[in-house]
């Protein structure tokens, strides 16, 4: 897998919320399939936080994207905000720290003292509940329904409703198809419940085997509970209407239920804005 | 077969490591305590190179209440004039796994790196450090590119650097195939398999040589009170009951256990155990379990376990409630 020449992003998905980023790419039966490791500078009125340290391979773009937000004006970078500790979330923390001196890590940084500990002390655990003041809005810390790493956390933006679910909502797309840096919305023909199988079948090992319906019931109720506006995986792209788009997200979800194990109730597939 | 512990002590091997302290040093980087101990499985065939991490309500490989001491375990593999290693250990045990090393090969030996879980850093942080100190050809990993995915250290690839270059662009890149062997001097094979017991993609590996299962991130659940081991668990002083076992999986990476269908786990497992002659298993964290006897132990009780698991509730809602700073 390696970067492509063409890249759309940085893009900004709403106000103070920017994607960076570049697509990831491998031979998959015949065509040039597409996965994102995705990162998301936040800017407040006083800071910004970034999202996701970055995959190991896509570091330098993420970094150079990051340098031109910040010429360009965006606050300072004080927080950096990780999912949960496998490379392709955090694997740029250690250079980020060198890079920010002033830039503090939070998350469920398990591990990584073991791993980048000269910055050890600039190390905050976070768990639910907790939040980050940008300046005009805040970053809240909640659980996380879909998880591979047990101590996993999501992200809610409380001033444009973005939440950011790190390995929830991962699929791939096509390169040929023109999907690269588009949207969720923009991609009609985007097979999303199949990209989600596959990347399941890959990442999410364990959907194998559990019934996924509380999962998605546990989903369904954190993105009414927020009222989440807008969806911005790491892995995936970015949905921007989640009330028109969810349902195909749980199909996807669903795609991975073993057909031995029943669904002890039906979620709600209403839009789950509330 | 003898097995013993050894603590590195010769002269050579000081020298090396007081210059590495020095380089580490001079990078930034604390040098931490050095501890080096292999643990020869079959004499100059197979080494265990383990280091040990404190469990300390800090790290992800245990629940966060477990106490004590795991190592994190490298394997090398010697065949005639070349070697291959399995996994290269957290960043801070960079001057340690660097002097096992120089104990047991020259650094002109051709090396093979095989990194089993390239989505976790447990197992590739030395990476680069080992292919600017040794004669590394190339690097196998389970997709994408190994030599990148691996570079992260900012001691040697700063912010703004592109990854994989200076002594990792000469490296092979080379992708693992279940079933296909991956070749170490004239002979010797390790054979892929499919992990059928793990979290994020990984491989197992079958050495026939020594009759060594290496299993990634399963049978990783035994560890002992003080850093200083032992690794290696033999029927004597197996720490482990079925109870323990079962509280690491579910309060750990294997959450999702409970409740899951895992007929599917428990035939791949066995399967495995059917088909290859097993006398150690060598996980990628926790003790290594050597013994005929001591394996099929392990082998009953994890599929015990897991047939267990299934008519357990399941607890993957109230995980996503888990906290770091009360549980720690």
């Amino acid at each position: 897998m390696s970067a492509t020449d063409v890249n759309p992003l940085p893009r900004e998905l709403a106000p103070g919320v920017f994607w960076l980023g570049r697509c990831q790419h491998a031979p998959f039966q015949g065509r040039v399939l597409h996965g994102y490791n995705s990162a998301f500078l936040v800017a407040g009125d006083d800071s910004s936080a970034l999202i996701e340290a970055g995959h190991p391979v896509v570091l330098p773009d993420i970094e150079r994207q990051l340098d031109g937000l910040l010429a360009a004006g965006v606050p300072e970078l004080r927080y950096l905000l990780t999912t949960h500790t496998e490379t392709p979330h955090s694997g740029g923390l250690g250079r980020l720290l060198q890079h920010f001196p002033e830039a503090l890590a939070y998350g469920p940084l398990l591990d990584l003292h073991l791993v980048f500990p000269q910055y050890a002390a600039r190390f905050r655990q976070v768990d639910p509940g907790d939040s980050l003041d940008l300046g005009g809005r805040e970053l809240l810390i909640v659980e996380a329904p879909i998880r591979d790493m047990p101590y996993t956390r999501w992200v809610f933006d409380s001033r444009e409703r973005v939440l950011f679910p790190g390995d929830g909502f991962a699929y791939a797309h096509y390169h040929e198809a023109d999907h690269c840096g588009k949207t969720v919305e923009e991609t009609p023909d985007l097979d999303l419940p199949d990209m989600m199988a596959l990347f399941a079948e890959i990442a999410l090992y364990w959907t194998n085997f559990v019934d996924m319906e509380p999962y998605i019931q546990r989903l369904d109720a954190l993105l009414g509970d927020l009222r989440v506006a807008m969806v911005a995986p790491t892995h995936g792209l970015p949905i921007m209407d989640v009330g028109a788009s969810i349902a195909t997200i749980y199909d996807g979800l669903r795609g991975r239920r073993s057909s031995e194990h029943a669904p002890a109730e039906t979620a709600k597939h209403e839009s789950p804005i509330r | 077969m003898s097995v013993r512990r050894e603590t590195l002590s010769t002269a050579d091997a000081s020298r090396a490591q007081a210059k590495r302290r020095a380089s580490a040093a001079s990078r930034g980087v604390a040098p931490p305590r050095v501890e080096s101990t292999i643990v020869p499985l079959v004499e100059g065939k197979l080494y265990v190179l383990p280091n040990a991490y404190e469990l300390d309500g800090r790290v992800a490989t245990h629940p966060l209440d477990a106490r004590g001491f795991a190592p994190l375990n490298s394997y090398l593999v010697v065949e005639q004039s070349h070697a291959l290693l399995i996994d290269t250990g957290w960043s801070v045990h960079e001057q340690s796994l660097l002097a096992q090393l120089d104990s047991l090969i020259d650094r002109s030996t051709p090396l093979t790196l095989w990194l089993l879980r390239s989505g976790e850093f447990a197992g590739i942080c030395n990476t680069r450090p080992i292919v600017e100190t040794f004669s590394v050809g190339s690097i196998y990993g389970a997709g994408g590119d190994p030599p990148a995915w691996a570079d992260f250290r900012p001691e040697f690839v700063p912010y703004g650097a592109p990854v994989g270059g200076g002594a990792m662009s000469g490296v092979e890149r080379c992708g693992v195939a279940v079933g296909e062997p991956v070749r170490v001097g004239d002979g010797r094979a390790l054979l892929p398999l499919d992990a059928p017991l793990r979290l994020l993609s990984a491989s197992w590996i079958y050495d026939a040589e020594t009759r060594t299962l290496f299993t990634a991130d399963a049978f990783t659940y035994a560890w002992q009170p003080t850093e200083h081991g032992p690794w290696l668990v033999t029927s004597d002083n197996d720490p482990t009951t079925p109870e323990g076992i079962w509280d690491y999986l579910v309060h750990s990476r294997f959450w999702w256990l409970a409740g899951a269908r895992t007929e599917p786990l428990r035939t791949a497992i066995a399967a495995i155990f059917d088909s290859y002659d097993i006398e150690t298993i060598a996980p990628a964290f926790g003790c290594v379990l050597h013994g005929r006897d001591l394996v099929d132990r392990h082998r009953r009780a994890l599929d015990t376990i897991l047939a267990h698991a299934a008519t357990a509730p399941s607890i993957g809602r109230e995980v996503a409630q888990w906290r770091i700073r009360s549980e720690a």
